[in-house]
């Protein structure tokens, strides 16, 4: 059976005679050309040149959420770019991702992402699960992002789904992720999970942390919350200074944006924490709000 | 020049070394997935594109190979996961496969395409399974690695398919 099966297939395509394809093969991986196959690796790489238009263009992989605009002005320039860098962080379903925005030096996007997760997150609350020399390099086609590995584990799925949530944001494309270790490629890729079951339910876009504000700010996050419901608060220690919600773009499925207008009039210049909540309507029942908070100076 | 002394190859060199050692016999085992030459062809000239943008990472020979194959098996079922979506209704009128070779004696043409045909008309898996194994002769670990599956997996895949590919046959032939 095995010697007939054997003779069979090798038979059966015995008169197929491929036409020569190596000259295409060549110009499509011939330096110049490489863009070509690859065309939004480009439009990423772009987004160095980091105007607020560009990062918001950027910003990160939202799922259907027609872009969301990341934090709106840090004053970088072309020497920086914006990352959007997932960590884990606690929450009242357990550890999950947080998403903040860093500016780090300008480069190749996928690399700067994982280069900034393999460091401690700028928010004190949130932690990494990689150490630094966890990756090597990174790079990305329409194939996938396929990422050197240093370190042989990954045992831990929220680890995992750290690098796949930063990696596809900085690719701005959902590709598959592949992890290499010495010279060979795991034998699946993995994908981001469901925002559902990954991420904390809210998440602050701006203000980064440290942001200094006089007079009013824009707050920006996304979120899924009963009814899209976002409450947010500026506190002083347990002092909240003021309070108020804002309703998300929509809510169940995945998280949607939110945005705010913070008026500042009546706050006395000083350090506080911009709280923003997810609705909780079970009185305590349930596992109670998640949060994300962020330091800001008013001015 | 000798494997041992020869220095490391460029990307562009590896390209060439495995597009000669290799090109023709991928198509034709994609060809055992996807039935058209066309789409063969397709299929393998991006996993050599894929390839060459690798191979800093692949470093050697046999490595790049491994990954040729994984690349040629995963885009031929991305190829056929394509095809069953714009031409499904079209499925009943598709021509014969169209391999060249028409000029062959008629009864070894009609065999080949029986063959195809019923290659095709097994569960994705299976067929993975024995085009690996019986074309390429992969063993079970190898065919394990290349498909993300078990060698548990790849056995049961293995005598499934080949069973119901002589069932296939018998009737047909």
């Amino acid at each position: 059976m095995t010697d007939d099966l054997s003779t069979l297939l090798h038979d059966a395509v015995a008169d197929v005679e491929p036409a020569d394809r190596l000259d295409e093969i060549r110009a499509r991986t011939a330096s110049p050309m490489r863009s070509a196959a690859r065309p939004w690796f480009y439009a990423v790489g772009a987004t160095v040149l980091a105007t607020a238009a560009t990062v918001a263009a950027f910003a990160v992989l939202d799922r259907d959420d027609g872009g969301d605009a990341g934090p709106s002005h840090h004053g970088h320039d072309q020497q920086t770019q914006l990352v959007a860098a997932y960590y884990v962080g606690d929450t009242p379903m357990g550890p999950r991702l947080y998403r903040e925005y860093d500016e780090v030096p300008a480069g190749d996007p996928l690399q700067a992402a994982l280069d900034r997760i393999e460091q401690p997150a700028s928010d004190p609350d949130y932690r990494t699960s990689w150490t630094p020399d966890s990756f090597g390099d990174v790079t990305v086609d329409e194939d996938g992002i396929d990422v050197e590995l240093g370190v042989n584990d990954l045992s831990d799925d929220l680890a995992v789904q750290q690098v796949a949530y930063t990696l596809q944001a900085a690719a701005g494309e959902r590709l598959p992720v592949w992890f290499w270790l010495d010279g060979q490629r795991g034998n699946r890729p993995y994908d981001a999970e469901p925002e559902n079951d990954v991420l904390n339910l809210v998440s602050i876009s701006d203000p980064a942390e440290g942001n200094e504000y006089e007079g009013s700010f824009t707050a920006r996050g996304r979120a899924n919350s009963n009814e899209g419901t976002v409450v947010w608060e500026i506190r002083q220690g347990d002092r909240v200074v003021k309070s108020s919600s804002t309703t998300a773009e929509g809510s169940v499925d995945r998280l949607y944006r939110w945005e705010a207008e913070i008026d500042l009039t009546g706050v006395a210049p000083g350090t506080y924490t911009f709280v923003a909540m997810t609705d909780d309507p079970s009185d305590g029942e349930g596992p109670g709000p998640f949060t994300d908070t962020r330091t800001i100076v008013v001015r | 020049m000798t494997v041992t002394d020869r220095p490391a190859w460029t990307a562009d060199e590896a390209l060439e070394q495995l597009y000669a050692a290799h090109w023709r016999q991928l198509v034709r085992l994609s060809v055992l997935l996807v039935r058209d030459v066309g789409t063969a062809e397709e299929v393998v000239q991006d996993a050599f594109v894929a390839v060459h943008a690798r191979w800093s990472r692949l470093r050697d020979h046999d490595h790049a190979l491994a990954y040729l194959r994984q690349t040629v098996v995963n885009r031929s079922r991305s190829a056929l996961r394509h095809r069953a979506v714009v031409s499904r209704h079209l499925a009943r009128e598709s021509a014969p496969a169209d391999a060249p070779g028409a000029d062959h004696p008629a009864l070894a043409s009609d065999r080949r395409s029986a063959v195809l045909d019923a290659m095709r008309a097994l569960p994705q898996r299976q067929r993975e399974v024995l085009a690996l194994r019986y074309y390429l002769d992969l063993s079970e670990a190898e065919i394990a690695d290349a498909m993300g599956i078990s060698r548990g997996a790849v056995k049961s895949h293995a005598s499934r398919g080949s069973a119901a590919l002589r069932t296939l046959l018998e009737k047909d032939l």
